[in-house]
C-alpha cells in the first residue's frame, strides 16, 4: 500500500520532470519525442495500477505526512483514475502516432522544440487538477493547464490564431480569476483549504449560507466559461477554428474532461448540486444550446466547424447527464466524448493535411476503403446510432429525464440526436458515397491517423462494457 | 467603524469593477492586459483583508517557547496564498505581452 500510495504524487512528478529535462535537451525533437512517450507510458500505467487498487476505497497521500490541516492531500478513487488513464491514452496515442509528423514544421520555429515541453506542462496541469484534494493547489494546476493551453492553441497557420489565442488568455483568465473568488469565500467561511475538509464544514449547515451562495455564483460563472457552456464558448469557437489542427487531437478531448471535471470537483465535493443547479439557469442553457448547435452544425459547410459545434453539443449533453443521472454515467459520457473528439479531429488532420477543408472538396478525392471504414465508425458513434457508446449514454438520459418528467428537454435531445444523424450522415456521404466514381484521384490515408483511429475506435467499442 | 471594516471590501470591488470596465471598453489588447492585472490585485486586496484578524499583529512568532502567550497574529496562509498568485498573475502577463509581442510582428498591429 506504501508503493500503491506513491504513484498519486509520482503520476504528477513523472510529466512535470520530463517537461523540464525537454527544456535542457533542446533542439532535438526525436529525442523529446521518445521521452514524452516514456513518461506518458509511465502515467498511464500509473494509473492502471491506481485505478484497480483504488475500487473499493480512495487512496489518499499526505505530502510529506503533513496532516490536511496544513499540508496539501492528494486523493484519487477509482472514476478519478479512469479520467486519468483516458487523458493519458490520448495522449500517448497523440505522441506515437501525430507528433512525429508535426516536427518539419516545428523545425521551423527557433524554439519549436518547446512544444513538447508545453504538452508534458499541459498534461501535468491535467493530473493535477484531477488528483489533488487541495483546493489552492487545484486552482494552481488549473492555471498551468491553462497559460500552457494559450500557448499551444497560438500555434497555427492561420494568423488569427493568435488573436484568438490572446483573446482566450483574457477570458480564461478571468474565468479562473472568478474560481479564486469560490476559493476565497471558501477559505474565508471554513479557514481550511482541504476540499474533505470544506465538504464536512459545508454539509453540517453551520456556515453563513449567504456568502454560500455568493461562492457558488462566482464558481458557476468561472466553470461555465471553462467548460464552455453557450454563451461562454466564444472563445472556443475562435481559437478552434484558427489553430493548428494537430493541437486539437489531445487538447480538445483533455480540455473537455479536465474542465468538466472541475464542475464535478467543486459540486460533488464542496456544493450541493441541487445548489448549482437550483435556478434552471444552467439547464435552460444547455437545452438550448443543445438545439443551437445541433442546427449550427447541420448548417456548417467546413468540415472543422461541424466537428467543433459538435462538440458544443456533447457539453450540453454533459450538462444534462450530470443533472439527471447517475454519476458513472458523467464519467462514461467524458470518457466516450473525450474518445470522439480525438477521433473526429484525427480525421480533420488527415483531411486538412489534403487540402480537404469544405465539404465540396471531398468530391476530388477517394480514399481507401479501411480509413473509410474506421472514419464511418467514429461517425456512427458521434451520430449516436444503435450499438455505440454514444447511444447507450442517451438512452439511460432519455430514462433519467422520464422518470424525472423532464418532457421539453425530453423533446429537445430527440431532436438534437436526429440533428446529430443529419450532420454526421453529410460528412458520411461526402467521405463514402459521393466518391465512389473514378474520376476522383484515388489517396492513401495516413499511417498514423489509421492507427490512430483503429485504437479509438477499440477503446470506444471496449467502453460499452464498462459497468455503470 | 462598521462601515470603514467593510470600506476594504468596497474599494476592492470597485478596482475588480475598473479593471473589468478597461477589459471591456478598451480596444488595445495591452491595456486590456492590464485590466485583467488590476482584476488580479483586487483578488489580491480581498485575500489579504479577510485574513486580518481584529488586534492581530504580523504573524512572525513573538512567543517562542512561552506556552501561556496571549499574542493574536493575523492568518499568514492567505498571504502565502496571493504570494502564488502573484506568481501566476505575472506569468499569464508575460505570456499575454509575448502573444502580442507575436501579433504585432505578424499583423503589425495591438
Amino acid at each position: 500500500m506504501f508503493f500503491i500510495k506513491q504513484l498519486t504524487i509520482l503520476q504528477l512528478i513523472i510529466p512535470f520532470a520530463a517537461s523540464c529535462i525537454s527544456i535542457i535537451i533542446g533542439n532535438k525533437l526525436k529525442l523529446l519525442n521518445i521521452i514524452a512517450i516514456i513518461a506518458s507510458a509511465l502515467s498511464l500505467s500509473m494509473s492502471i495500477i491506481l485505478m484497480t487498487s483504488a475500487k473499493l476505497v480512495d487512496i489518499n497521500y499526505f505530502i510529506g505526512n503533513w496532516s490536511n490541516v496544513s499540508g496539501i492531500e492528494y486523493k484519487v478513487s477509482l472514476s478519478s483514475e479512469l479520467l486519468l488513464s483516458t487523458i493519458s491514452s490520448i495522449l500517448l496515442i497523440f505522441l506515437i502516432f501525430i507528433a512525429p509528423q508535426m516536427h518539419e514544421n516545428l523545425k521551423k520555429h527557433r524554439f519549436g522544440y518547446l512544444f513538447y515541453s508545453l504538452i508534458l506542462l499541459y498534461y501535468t496541469g491535467s493530473i493535477g487538477i484531477i488528483a489533488t484534494n487541495d483546493i489552492f493547489n487545484f486552482y494552481v494546476f488549473l492555471e498551468i493547464m491553462s497559460l500552457t493551453s494559450y500557448v499551444i492553441l497560438s500555434y497555427g497557420p492561420a494568423r488569427a490564431s493568435v488573436i484568438s489565442a490572446l483573446e482566450y488568455l483574457i477570458i480564461g483568465s478571468i474565468a479562473a480569476t472568478f474560481i479564486l473568488l469560490t476559493i476565497w469565500v471558501l477559505l474565508y467561511l471554513t479557514g481550511s483549504l482541504n476540499i474533505t475538509d470544506i465538504h464536512n464544514l459545508v454539509i453540517s449547515g453551520s456556515l453563513d449560507s449567504n456568502m454560500l451562495k455568493i461562492g457558488i455564483a462566482f464558481f458557476s460563472v468561472g466553470a461555465l466559461i471553462k467548460i464552455g457552456l453557450m454563451p461562454f464558448n466564444f472563445w472556443m469557437i475562435r481559437s478552434y477554428e484558427s489553430t493548428n489542427v494537430a493541437n486539437l487531437i489531445f487538447l480538445a478531448p483533455i480540455s473537455s474532461i479536465t474542465n468538466f471535471y472541475i464542475l464535478i470537483k467543486l459540486t460533488d465535493f464542496i456544493f450541493n448540486k441541487n445548489l448549482i443547479f437550483d435556478s434552471n439557469v444552467i439547464l435552460a442553457l444547455a437545452t438550448i444550446s443543445l438545439c443551437v448547435f445541433s442546427y449550427f452544425a447541420f448548417c456548417a459547410k467546413k468540415l472543422r466547424t461541424i466537428i467543433i459545434y459538435s462538440s458544443f453539443v456533447s457539453i450540453a449533453y454533459g450538462f444534462l447527464i450530470y443533472y439527471y443521472a447517475n454519476d458513472q454515467l458523467i464519467f462514461r459520457h467524458l470518457v466516450a466524448d473525450a474518445l470522439s473528439k480525438c477521433a473526429l479531429f484525427s480525421i480533420i488532420l488527415e483531411l486538412e493535411s489534403k487540402k480537404i477543408i469544405y465539404l465540396e472538396d471531398m468530391n476530388k478525392i477517394r480514399y481507401n476503403k479501411l480509413f473509410i471504414a474506421l472514419a464511418s465508425f467514429c461517425l456512427l458513434n458521434n451520430a449516436g446510432m444503435p450499438f455505440t457508446i454514444i447511444f447507450m449514454n442517451k438512452i439511460s438520459l432519455l430514462q433519467h429525464l422520464l422518470d424525472n418528467m423532464a418532457i421539453v428537454i425530453f423533446a429537445c435531445v430527440i431532436i438534437a440526436s436526429f440533428a446529430a444523424f443529419l450532420y454526421n450522415y453529410k460528412l458520411f456521404e461526402s467521405l463514402y458515397i459521393r466518391n465512389d466514381n473514378n474520376e476522383t484521384l484515388p489517396i492513401k490515408a495516413n499511417k498514423g491517423i489509421i492507427l490512430t483511429l483503429l485504437i479509438i475506435n477499440i477503446l470506444s467499442f471496449a467502453l460499452i462494457f464498462m459497468p455503470i | 467603524m462598521g462601515n470603514l471594516d467593510n470600506l476594504i471590501y468596497i474599494l476592492s470591488i470597485f478596482i475588480f469593477a475598473s479593471g473589468f470596465a478597461i477589459i471591456i471598453l478598451s480596444a488595445n489588447y495591452l491595456r486590456k492586459l492590464v485590466g485583467l492585472t488590476i482584476i488580479q490585485a483586487s483578488v489580491l486586496l480581498l485575500y489579504l483583508a479577510a485574513s486580518k484578524v481584529g488586534p492581530g499583529i504580523a504573524p512572525i512568532d513573538k512567543c517562542l517557547k512561552n506556552i501561556n502567550c496571549q499574542v493574536e497574529y493575523t492568518s499568514p496562509i492567505s498571504h502565502v496564498l496571493m504570494l502564488t498568485a502573484i506568481v501566476v498573475g505575472f506569468a499569464t502577463f508575460a505570456v499575454g505581452i509575448a502573444l502580442i509581442l507575436r501579433m504585432n510582428k505578424e499583423l503589425d498591429s495591438e
